[in-house]
């Protein structure tokens, strides 16, 4: 007897099943479309739910960062080996990748300019600024927003701070961004994060007080 | 910086492109579900590591064929990297494209069966076409277990492949050619490749020397480091390249047998951890066995210079067989293992123990574990004559799956996979069958072995010692056993005589010269326990009785001078059993007659006991002994 036979699976559902498998297998390189003849029947839409996201709020706003520019694999690959960056945006890195690499500041001015890795929180400060200071150190500098510095004054310049750092080490290669936070033309902020720091930090879980305190964050 | 330019081309690609317009049906066998280095300059770039597929579509597609289709009995027949081709051959074939694919099972009786579409697909002229069947060691359960359909279906392939047509296309003529992805050549019938003289097979393997050796040239190097990392190191190395040269040779010394995909996942993990440069080579025990500092790199080279004097106290008048084991560790913590190989994943040092018994041989192993990894238990012991029936590889390295006892692994691969840093004692390896012997083959050549479950297991981190009482005996005409040394003779005719025994053994009797080749000349011929070793042996033994007492009981004990005299007569009398024959008279000659005395006496503690002397000959023997009163001699 074959095994098809003792199994109440018939063969349709069998090759149903299949099908997603081969769709999760090939889903990278080409569409497998499921079966529309055998999708559910649409069930009622419910009320459209706002996505939480995080980064969004001050009170989350380090837990995420941008995704980090592979730079030595740009400089081995004219194409994306990730097969989520876009061609385009890949060129671009594949262009600038050697001489990032070998830490020339003008190339990581332009990166800067193209990528534009703190364009995100342009809500949370007045003004954002960055440079590269020199082949290893970036720096930025964001004028506080008077409202938001007042609800949590060291939450928010922490938050800022870190954000700004995990964006921008993972923008270029460099050890340590330095952020400076300052209000009404006056310093009230600095601190100093070194990439090897902020490596194998679970972000969802740490205080960004304490974190930005242990680079040796300074509030005035 | 030195880097190797030339284009290199693996010698299955070689094949495909000799045998690519000659035999219409190519096997490709073995590492079919690794990525493979691109070597050309084509539609992909030079260098660049991709999946088989996308390489058999690259290879074929720039060499003029118009179609390359892919069948996978799972999805039907796809085009992935170009999907215009599937509409060509779906043409070509009389067939639709359903949901980006043409669906066709691989065995059946309608027209649109896989084989039938291949067949089609085969004899037509209009474009010409290569289909690449993957997984077809998965299209039947088992070859020798086929159904009609089954066959059928083969019998189809084989009969396209026999009458498969040419086409001509921009780059000249092409036959239409069919592929079959196997990880076995047996998970396909065998007469559907033996005696076909239209079929070519070609074998797949994980990446040589000289293909790691490219992975690590120009761009390539980079991608596998953080891009931090990168920029930071490169300007030191690119003044100093004969440094950055030596850690790339140790890298591809230390890859040996990896797959592409293998190294691939591997700089990646370079790459998240953020390794420098420097210490790129640590990946490799990172990858392997998930720790970044090896304990071998930790060993201090000031307690190993103290080993010999340390070894002394345990093991007694054994000189040359120390100092000759200690030569292979030195050897191995300075890392000159290896260094006349090409293979850098091989033991860390393989030493044969040899002599007559009670000599001290595994005691040496032990002394040797606590010296390396502060741990005797680090030395792990196989007694090889539980391994001597012909089926015992399977209890050292694993049931084959759908075997009792698959589930639980090899003692032996299982033991190094939980502690790969460790001393591996095969005891009296000549009790263990011969096809043991072809697993340690393997061990010794490439330090690495698969077990039964598929997981690779790898020795390069162990030392490897193997004991045997061989050449202490040999059979005589008559096949009766007879001495071959014994101890009147001097040590150096006792090495010399096992060693020749050894190697006759193995050459003559076994017939495996091959293995006494990866022994090499790190067979250590253990001495007889010679009257003054013995003396020491019984000395450290009876002490060590003395200080137990004292310790647990504070019981404490003296032996007058004659009375030790005659029991170190008694004891030392017949050295035929070396240490441990001692051990034995100890325990017949003291403990025994002493543990009675002291129980006749009712003594349990706190007591000093002085044995007057030794009654040898009586049985059981017996003990004289008197009890002074408390803190006489204090």
């Amino acid at each position: 007897m074959s095994e098809q036979n003792n199994n109440p699976m018939d063969q349709n559902e069998f090759m149903k099943r299949m099908k997603a498998i081969a769709s999760d297998l090939w889903g990278g390189v080409m569409p497998v479309a499921t079966d529309t003849a055998a999708a559910p029947a649409q069930q009622p839409k419910p009320a459209p739910k706002a996505p939480e996201k995080p980064g969004t709020d001050i009170r989350n706003l380090w837990k995420t960062a941008d995704e980090t520019i592979d730079w030595t694999d740009a400089l081995s690959h004219s194409a994306p080996t990730d097969g989520l960056t876009g061609p385009k945006l890949w060129a671009f890195y594949h262009k600038h990748a050697e001489k990032v690499l070998s830490g020339d500041l003008a190339a990581y001015t332009e990166v800067l300019q193209k990528a534009n890795p703190l364009g995100e929180l342009t809500d949370f400060a007045e003004h954002i600024s960055m440079r590269a200071v020199t082949e290893a150190q970036l720096e930025s500098v964001f004028v506080c927003k008077g409202e938001l510095l007042e609800k949590n004054r060291k939450l928010y310049l922490s938050a800022m701070g870190l954000r700004i750092a995990r964006d921008l080490l993972a923008c270029l290669p460099v050890e340590e961004v330095v952020v400076k936070g300052t209000f009404e033309e006056k310093d009230i902020f600095t601190a100093t994060y070194p990439r090897q720091q902020l490596l194998h930090r679970n972000f969802m879980f740490v205080d960004p007080v304490e974190l930005s305190q242990e680079c040796g964050a300074v509030f005035a | 910086m030195s880097e190797n330019t030339e284009i290199l081309i693996p010698k299955w690609h070689r094949e495909l492109e000799l045998f690519g317009g000659i035999k219409p049906l190519l096997i490709l066998e073995g590492n079919v579900l690794d990525q493979y280095r691109y070597p050309l300059q084509g539609s992909v770039a030079q260098d660049e590591i991709i999946p088989l597929s996308r390489y058999l579509h690259t290879f074929f597609a720039d060499n003029g064929y118009d179609q390359v289709i892919f069948y996978s009995n799972l999805v039907g027949f796809m085009s992935p990297y170009d999907p215009s081709m599937l509409t060509r051959f779906a043409a070509n074939t009389s067939t639709t494209i359903k949901d980006g694919a043409i669906q066709a099972e691989f065995k059946g009786n309608g027209a649109d069966t896989a084989p039938n579409v291949i067949r089609r697909a085969m004899f037509q002229r209009k474009a010409a076409t290569v289909t690449v069947m993957e997984m077809a060691s998965h299209y039947i359960t088992t070859p020798e277990r086929m159904d009609q359909q089954d066959v059928n279906s083969f019998n189809i392939l084989m009969q396209s492949a026999l009458s498969a047509s040419w086409v001509r296309t921009t780059q000249g003529k092409k036959q239409n050619l069919l592929i079959l992805l196997v990880n076995k050549l047996n998970d396909l019938p065998a007469w559907f490749y033996l005696n076909n003289p239209v079929c070519k097979i070609l074998r797949l393997e994980a990446p040589d020397r000289e293909e790691r050796k490219r992975m690590m040239t120009g761009n390539n190097f980079a991608a596998f480091f953080s891009g931090t990392v990168y920029r930071r190191d490169l300007p030191y190395y690119t003044e100093h390249p004969d440094e950055l040269e030596r850690i790339k040779e140790r890298f591809v010394g230390l890859t040996e047998g990896m797959t592409f995909t293998e190294l691939d996942e591997m700089r990646l993990l370079c790459k998240k951890e953020e390794i420098p440069i420097r210490d790129l080579c640590t990946v490799v025990d990172l990858y392997k066995y998930g720790i970044k500092e090896n304990p071998w790199s930790r060993l201090n080279m000031q307690s190993l210079k103290t080993a010999k004097q340390d070894f002394e106290k345990r093991i007694k008048g054994q000189d040359t067989a120390l100092e000759r084991t200690l030569d292979v560790v030195k050897r191995a913590v300075t890392g000159m293992n290896g260094v006349n190989s090409s293979s850098t994943g091989k033991p860390k040092g393989v030493l044969f123990f040899a002599g007559p018994t009670g000599t001290g041989k595994t005691e040496t192993a032990k002394a040797l574990a606590e010296k390396l990894f502060g741990d005797e238990s680090t030395c792990i012991r196989f007694d090889m004559s539980e391994y001597g029936q012909s089926h015992s590889d399977q209890k050292l390295m694993g049931a084959p799956p759908g075997y009792v006892g698959y589930e639980a692994g090899g003692q032996l691969t299982n033991a190094v996979k939980k502690n790969p840093f460790c001393i591996l004692l095969f005891d009296e390896i000549e009790k263990a069958h011969s096809t043991i012997l072809d697993k340690f083959l393997q061990i010794l050549e490439d330090g690495r072995m698969t077990d039964g479950q598929g997981n690779t297991v790898y020795f390069s981190e162990t030392i490897i010692i193997f004991t045997s009482n061989l050449g202490i005996y040999v059979k005589d005409a008559f096949g009766n056993r007879e001495p071959n040394v014994t101890m009147d003779m001097p040590y150096s005719e006792v090495q010399t005589k096992v060693r020749s025994a050894i190697e006759d053994y193995f050459k003559l009797e076994l017939g495996r010269p091959e293995i006494l080749n990866r022994i090499g000349e790190n067979i250590v011929v253990f001495d007889y326990i010679r009257r003054e070793a013995a003396e020491l042996i019984l000395k450290g033994q009876v002490n060590k009785i003395i200080s137990r007492l004292r310790e647990q009981k504070n019981i404490r004990i003296r032996i007058e001078d004659f009375a030790y005299s005659s029991l170190q007569e008694a004891a030392t009398f017949d050295l035929s059993n070396g240490g441990r024959g001692i051990g034995n008279q100890v325990e017949s000659l003291l403990i025994n007659p002493l543990s009675r005395w002291l129980f006749d006496n009712e003594i349990s503690g706190d007591a000093e006991i002085v044995i007057e002397g030794f009654n040898t000959t009586a049985n059981p023997p017996s003990v004289i002994c008197r009890r002074e009163e408390a803190g006489k001699n204090e």
